[in-house]
């Protein structure tokens, strides 16, 4: 299309007239090269009304569009007047328009709305920024365009700042190529509403400290809709932030995408743009106020990150601290130019060596920037310096290890100035290498003796670094002099090392030497030596001597021969082992434990046999950690001709060695003389046997003694095997002592076989068998056999078996799962009217007090009346009491009325004073923990604290800022009080926390003092179905809950 | 073993000096003569303690709890903290001796002083953070042995000085990552990725706690009596004392003195992370959030990715505590008070006797006192200390920057950018050096 002047449009109260097209370039990139003319991209820029300064952001927006070359652009400021016809000559649109904060109301007419959207999906462009999200805020289409709008009473935004832009579309046209920037200050627009049409292409944080969201805020949106493109960015408040390079490469690049689709602008160098403008910024910082913009000139450090843009950025840095610049502002700059300065920056800085405020910043720059320009200019200043910036100095050029130093610290390590000398010696020695250490050596004798150790040290610290350079000969004649008994212990101990690393092939002997030799400090540097390089040569040669070297290298040694498992020392090692030195023995005893073969086992024995407590318990470690082919079958097979205390020793490896194999050799020992013997025996059967094998235990049971450790092995045997049949046959077909041994084994592990195979039991055989039987069924592991005792209470006359079936009813009543509290409590209750003494009825008050049950407590109570039952009656009906979820309460606590009438325990009078009168709410309830934290240590969940058992606890990983209880209650109820017992007296307990009844906060609890670990907490009386507690501050590292009782108000 | 002759026992080393006590002289202890670092295996480890605020405060009660050390010294810049420090250690040991009064604690306010003496066999150094490698340098060069508080140096230059100082020494040196001995969560953790139970690893999540990194007021205000304030400076650049500099979580959220909690509590999970994968990433990129306003100017938040030369993957994150290892077969999550896996299995692993155990002593502080007098090597050494502290401070510059760092791990610098590379270095104000 011709390019044509522009009519003075209908309607339009101003236009601007379509002007020459400038061919001036305003980014500092390049400008477009060999493309051929392009018609220019028209755009007409809607204005006029906007409560943002239109009148001087328009006209920069034109300014900006013509300056590039690209555009064309005409402004209307009669928006309202427009029509459909109007947008037709452009091929984008950029709106800098809005009623805001009269948003709503002012959309166009239906069909100029139409029109413009139809425009658009034809193929045109709209681009618009910053207010202009909130104009017609009111038409949906255009909200659907826009892609990112204003909410009223939502969207805001926080102070005026620099922040950081990051493109987060790297592929799309206008920002493919561009890099994050630091934006100039500008607002920063939060929580608009980022509509599903839109595409993000940058986003910036948006920091709450600056009064903003606190999350990531879309910067630039764009959208399509038919043909049509749009391009949306959020910055731009005035014509300062809309100088910024990045919101200017934005804005060109944006409107020619949206009008063509395509992008030939180059992005700009945002950098050095806008470095001018953020540094005028900061040029004024004092401490103390805020940093934002010495933070936005961070960044921009940050994005300069090729050569050219840092040298042109350290340059502007330069040239603030030549200007007036606050010094806070100054050091920030040398702060920067350490990071990005040259040999360039280096004149300045040298002259402000002589600001005393600014010294250490600037030489902490000096110190950073490479080369010998910054060298030279801290040498420079040392004449003129006084003493502490000498000092500075002089550690600053150490830092650098700057040789070129050397001769002036020499010099001034001679002053009579104290720190001055100080510096300069510890200065040598940092620098290292051989002209500092020629220089130190030739002040040694200058120096008073205060500053001999000073230099004995710089000394040390030269020949360090001349052996990690490479210089081994010079180093090692050093180290020789360092090591002189005269010196300090820790300067010869680095020394020796020192000459250990730097003697080549004499190292060995070297050590070795020094090893046996008679001075503490070199015994201990050898070692130190030979543990910083264990080779096997000297490894081996210090075996060779082990015997004839002092008692605490010997230990050392040993030590190091078992981490570096030589068992080419072995026969050394045994030696010590063996050897009259008591404080090397174990050393070398535990040693053998890693580096030990099969032969060890015989070695190991013989020592037990030596009878040496201490050493005993070392030997049966190392016999556990030998490794390697055999060594099970040597300690088999050294078993038979062992002492019986090393047979105990053996046994216990064998077991914790997890050696199968060694099960026939335990069997045979479980039959030897020696007791001790036969009782380690049994147990490493119980831990290893298996199969067949448990019958061969089984049959040990013939032998009169160990009976006890014989049916502990069974029982784990068959707990283990999961099958307790052949118990059970064996049991059928046992008698005497066997049998009762097995009675009690089978009495152990439970099951059908075991209670068909006693119930035989019981039929036949001697009262004592009987007895037994009795017995077993009264220790079983469940209540399975719980009928038959109360048969057998029922039925027999043997008194004994009486009271012990009786027992034994009152065991397992209480866990009879399958029955109610009331079926349990007529059992009982008929146990009780079976018991003929007190004996029985004791042990049937104490399974009462085990049930929840009003009827029980009904039942106990007829029992206070006898003197030798009260206290266990009292008792009984107090546990009943205390567990809260009961129906019938009532008639517990008229139970407990009776209790404290007559009983006189003043324990258990206490316990029944202490009881609730009112039903602990949080029994049946359930508890959880919306604090999503894992459970900690050996705690239980949630529930264990409202499980009625203190012994179980809640308990979450330590160190949280916030946790969370919640006990929901089966049915809303009044809440009062509170009990909450912590897992110790302000040990692991809630300290400073929230109720909350549904969800709302009742009472705040702060600094919690407990009493005996219990805290009562009353609260308004609330009606509610859920209470939680929301715990902030604990004692100890979490807060623990034993138990958390949930009371209503006093009646 | 049978004690008596050639050492001596500590209830005979006990009496001893309680017959001393008894006697009416609140003498210090008298020590057995002995040779410069020749402690055997059963004698009595000497202690200093460098910094007895809030975390060195917990070090003392913990290692006065350790049988075979003794604490003899403390050094605070801080008069009422070292007072109050010498006053419990003294009160412990009148305890343990059970009549008499003990009074052998001395103190210092310039830990030069302190390190001067010969009869003290190792140092405990929980200063601030920019404090403890140039007080750890000086300690191991004076021929102690070194406890040192993470994280460990302010710049990557700190890190390798003192690495190569206990190296030169034949130094003990224990991290204070005390993880590794007292939550056996991690080591297990570490030891299933070790022996190879979640297959071949593929990354490693690390999370670290951020919290009062925000805020701190600047105001200047007089410094308090019997603070040297100087001191408490040391090598860092001389700043305005305000009491948020200087109390509270101050000095951890002050680039000065800290790189932050990305190092501060960063420390403890990546340490974990290099138990269980003894590499470093060699690239890293990150984003992070520094406040503007306030006193405090460290990370507040960081999201760092890192990969490795082996291609497995890094995160570091901040979050509540925790090190997750993903592998082929499984992963993996450890924090100092829980453990979880995926299968659950995992869990139940037993290791077997001939697998790697990581595991040395549940006690990290028993742990330390034992290496000084064994010269075995602790369980949290300096070359792991090293590599981890260099994870936090190759996030840290990655994120200032904001650029991807790349990490030569032969030569040990930072390739291929320049400003990167300067950062490795930090000045130290004189006299204080590295």
């Amino acid at each position: 299309m011709k390019r044509q002047k522009m009519k003075p449009l209908a309607g339009l109260r101003q236009t601007y007239c379509l002007g020459a097209v400038l061919a001036l370039v305003v980014c500092g990139g390049p400008t477009l090269r060999g493309a051929e003319p392009q018609k220019p991209v028209r755009v007409l820029i809607l204005s006029g009304q906007n409560n943002h300064d239109w009148r001087a952001t328009t006209p920069a927006l034109k300014s900006l569009y013509e300056k590039s070359g690209r555009f064309a652009v005409d402004v209307s400021e009669n928006v309202p007047a427009l029509e459909g016809k109007d947008f037709a000559p452009y091929d984008v649109i950029a709106l800098n328009y809005t009623t805001y904060p009269k948003v709503k109301g002012h959309r166009w007419p239906a069909a100029t709305e139409k029109a413009f959207l139809d425009y658009i999906a034809a193929g045109h462009g709209l681009v618009l920024f910053h207010a202009a999200s909130t104009a017609w805020n009111d038409w949906p289409e255009f909200a659907n365009l826009i892609g990112l709008t204003w909410e009223m009473g939502k969207s805001g935004h926080g102070q005026h700042h620099s922040y950081t832009v990051r493109i987060v579309d790297r592929e799309h046209p206008v920002t493919r190529g561009m890099s994050d920037f630091q934006h100039l200050p500008d607002e920063l627009y939060h929580r608009q509403l980022l509509h599903a049409t839109g595409h993000v292409l940058a986003t910036a944080y948006s920091d709450k400290t600056r009064g903003g969201s606190g999350a990531q805020e879309p910067m630039v949106v764009v959208t399509e809709l038919g043909r049509g493109r749009v391009f949306h960015v959020a910055m731009g408040h005035d014509v300062r932030s809309m100088r910024g390079a990045g919101f200017q490469t934005l804005m060109l690049r944006g409107t020619e995408w949206a009008a063509t689709g395509k992008v030939t602008l180059p992005p700009a160098n945002c950098v050095l743009r806008d470095a001018d403008s953020l540094l005028q910024g900061i040029a004024g910082y004092r401490y103390g106020q805020s940093r934002g913009g010495l933070a936005a000139v961070e960044r921009l450090v940050g994005f300069a990150g090729d050569a050219a843009s840092q040298q042109a950025l350290a340059a502007k840095l330069a040239a603030m601290l030549r200007g007036k610049a606050s010094p806070d502002c100054k050091k920030f700059v040398c702060q920067q130019l350490s990071l990005i300065g040259s040999a360039a920056e280096v004149p300045i800085l040298a002259k402000q060596l002589a600001d005393a405020d600014l010294a250490f910043a600037t030489i902490a720059a000096l110190e950073r920037i490479p080369g010998d320009e910054p060298l030279a200019a801290m040498r420079g200043a040392l004449g003129s310096a006084g003493v502490k910036m000498k000092c500075q100095l002089i550690l600053s050029l150490a830092a650098r290890r700057d040789a070129q130093a050397v001769p002036r610290l020499a010099e001034a390590a001679v002053t009579p100035d104290r720190e001055l000398a100080e510096a300069a010696i510890t200065a040598l020695g940092v620098i290292g290498g051989s002209q500092a250490a020629r220089a130190l050596a030739a002040v040694e004798t200058r120096l008073p003796a205060s500053l001999r150790p000073r230099l004995s040290d710089a000394l040390l610290r030269c020949a360090q670094d001349l052996r990690a350079t490479g210089h081994d000969d010079e180093a090692a004649a050093l180290f020789e002099k360092l090591c002189d008994p005269g010196l300090p212990g820790a300067v010869r101990i680095a020394a020796f090392l020192g000459r250990a690393g730097t003697a080549g092939g004499k190292a060995d002997a070297l050590v070795l030497s020094a090893l046996s030799g008679v001075d503490p400090a070199l015994r201990v540097a050898a070692l130190r030596a030979l543990r910083a390089d264990p080779r096997d040569s000297l490894l081996g040669a210090v075996a060779n001597r082990l015997d004839s070297l002092a008692p605490d290298v010997q230990i050392q040694a040993v030590t190091l021969l078992q981490e570096h498992g030589s068992a080419t020392a072995l026969a050394a090692v045994v030696r010590a082992a063996r050897g009259k030195i008591a404080s090397v023995r174990p050393a070398a005893i535990t040693a053998l434990g890693s580096i030990g073969d099969a032969a060890t086992v015989g070695v190991l024995t013989s020592l037990l046999a030596a009878g040496d407590t201490e050493d005993q318990k070392l030997i049966g470690e190392s016999l556990k950690r030998l490794r390697g082919r055999d060594i099970d079958t040597a300690m088999i097979a050294a078993l038979p001709a062992a002492t019986p205390p090393a047979q105990c020793e053996l046994i216990r490896a064998l077991v914790a060695r997890e050696a199968k194999p060694c099960v026939a050799a335990l069997l045979a020992a479980a039959r030897s003389g020696d007791a001790q013997v036969r009782e380690e025996a049994s147990r490493g059967l119980g831990k290893l046997a298996g199969g067949a094998d448990g019958v061969r235990v089984i049959e040990l049971l013939d032998q009169a003694a160990d009976r006890s450790g014989l049916e502990a092995a069974l029982v784990a045997i068959y707990r283990r095997e999961g099958n307790a049949e052949p118990v059970a046959a064996a049991l059928a077909k046992a008698s005497g002592p066997a049998k009762a041994s097995l009675l009690k084994v089978a009495g152990s592990l439970g099951g059908l076989a075991a209670l068909a195979a006693v119930r035989d039991a019981m039929k036949t055989g001697e009262p004592g068998i009987r007895r037994e039987a009795v017995l077993a069924l009264s220790n079983w592991p469940d209540a399975a056999p719980l009928d038959d005792l109360m048969a057998i209470a029922k039925t027999t006359d043997d008194a004994a078996c009486k009271v012990l079936a009786l027992r034994g009813v009152a065991r397992l009543a209480p866990m009879a799962g399958n029955r109610s509290p009331e079926q349990i409590v007529e059992l009982l209750g008929r146990a009780a009217a079976l018991a003929g003494g007190t004996d029985a009825l004791k042990s049937l008050m104490s399974a009462l007090g085990q049930v929840p049950s009003a009827a029980g407590a009904r039942l106990v109570a007829t029992f206070l009346d006898d003197p030798l039952l009260v206290d266990e009656a009292s008792l009984a009906i107090v546990q009943i009491a205390e567990n809260g979820d009961i129906p019938n309460r009532a008639e517990v606590i008229r139970a407990l009325a009776r209790v404290m009438a007559t009983c006189h325990s003043p324990l258990i009078l206490a316990r029944a004073r202490a009881v609730p009168t009112r039903p602990n709410l949080a029994r049946g309830a359930t508890a959880t923990n919306p604090d999503g934290l894992a459970a900690d240590g050996e705690a239980g969940g949630p529930q264990a604290a409202i499980d009625g058992n203190f012994k179980t606890y809640w308990d979450e990983v330590d160190g949280e800022k916030l946790y969370q209880l919640r006990v929901e209650m089966k049915r809303p109820a009044v809440v009062a009080r509170l009990r909450i017992t912590g897992y110790r007296q302000h040990n692991f307990a809630p300290r400073d926390f929230d109720v909350l009844c549904d969800g709302k906060v009742v009472k705040q609890v702060k600094n919690a003092r407990y009493v005996n670990n219990v805290l009562t907490v009353s609260l308004p009386p609330t009606t509610c179905k859920a209470i939680d507690l929301k715990i902030t501050g604990y004692y100890g590292g979490s807060p623990a809950i034993r138990e958390l009782e949930i009371y209503g108000p006093e009646q | 073993m049978k004690s008596a002759k050639n050492t001596i026992s500590r209830r005979r080393f006990l009496k001893r000096a309680s017959a001393a006590a008894a006697a009416g002289v609140a003498a210090p202890m008298v020590l057995p003569s002995r040779s410069p670092g020749a402690t055997a295996a059963s004698n009595r480890v000497t202690v200093a303690h460098i910094g007895v605020g809030g975390q060195g405060g917990g070090l003392l009660g913990g290692f006065l709890g350790v049988a075979q050390g003794q604490s003899v010294a403390i050094c605070d810049a801080f008069k009422s903290r070292r007072e109050a420090a010498a006053r419990r250690v003294d009160e412990h040991y009148t305890a343990v001796l059970g009549q008499g009064s003990y009074q052998g604690c001395k103190l210092y306010a310039d830990f030069r002083e302190l390190l001067a003496r010969d009869d003290i066999d190792a140092v405990v150094i929980a200063t601030p953070d920019h404090w403890h490698v140039p007080i750890a340098l000086a300690a191991v060069r004076a021929g102690k042995d070194v406890y040192v508080e993470k994280p460990l140096g302010i710049s990557m230059d700190h890190d390798k000085a003192m690495r190569a100082a206990v190296h030169r020494q034949g130094a003990v040196f224990q991290y204070g990552t005390q993880q590794r001995s007292f939550s056996r969560h991690c080591g297990f953790a570490c030891e299933l990725v070790r022996n190879g139970y979640i297959g071949q690893l593929k990354a490693i999540d690390v999370v670290a706690p951020s919290y009062g990194a925000i805020g701190g007021v600047p105001d200047p205000h007089p410094v308090p009596e019997g603070l040297d304030y100087d001191m408490w400076l040391g090598p860092a650049p001389v700043a305005p004392y305000t009491r948020d500099r200087v109390f509270g979580v101050g000095r951890f959220h002050i680039y000065d003195y800290a790189l932050g909690f990305i190092a501060g509590w960063g420390a403890h999970p990546l340490d974990i992370a290099h138990w269980g994968y003894p590499f470093i990433p060699t690239e890293y990129r990150g984003t992070g959030f520094i406040p503007t306003e306030g006193l405090f100017n460290t990370l507040a938040a960081w999201n760092v990715e890192g990969r490795y030369a082996s291609g497995v993957e890094l995160s570091l994150k901040d979050g509540p505590d925790s090190t997750t290892f993903v592998g082929s077969e499984g992963r993996v999550t450890a924090s100092r008070g829980s453990i979880s896996a995926a299968p659950a299995s995992l869990l139940k692993v037993k290791i077997k006797p001939d697998e790697i155990h990581l595991l040395q002593d549940t006690h990290h502080y028993r742990d330390f006192i034992a290496c000084v007098a064994s010269r075995k090597t602790p369980v949290s050494n300096i070359d792991s200390a090293v590599q981890s502290d260099f994870i936090s401070h190759l996030g840290d510059i990655a994120i200032r920057l904001g650029r991807t760092i790349r990490w030569d791990a032969e030569r040990e610098t930072i390739v291929g950018d320049e400003t990167a590379l300067r950062m490795m270095h930090r000045s130290l104000r004189a006299p204080w050096t590295l």
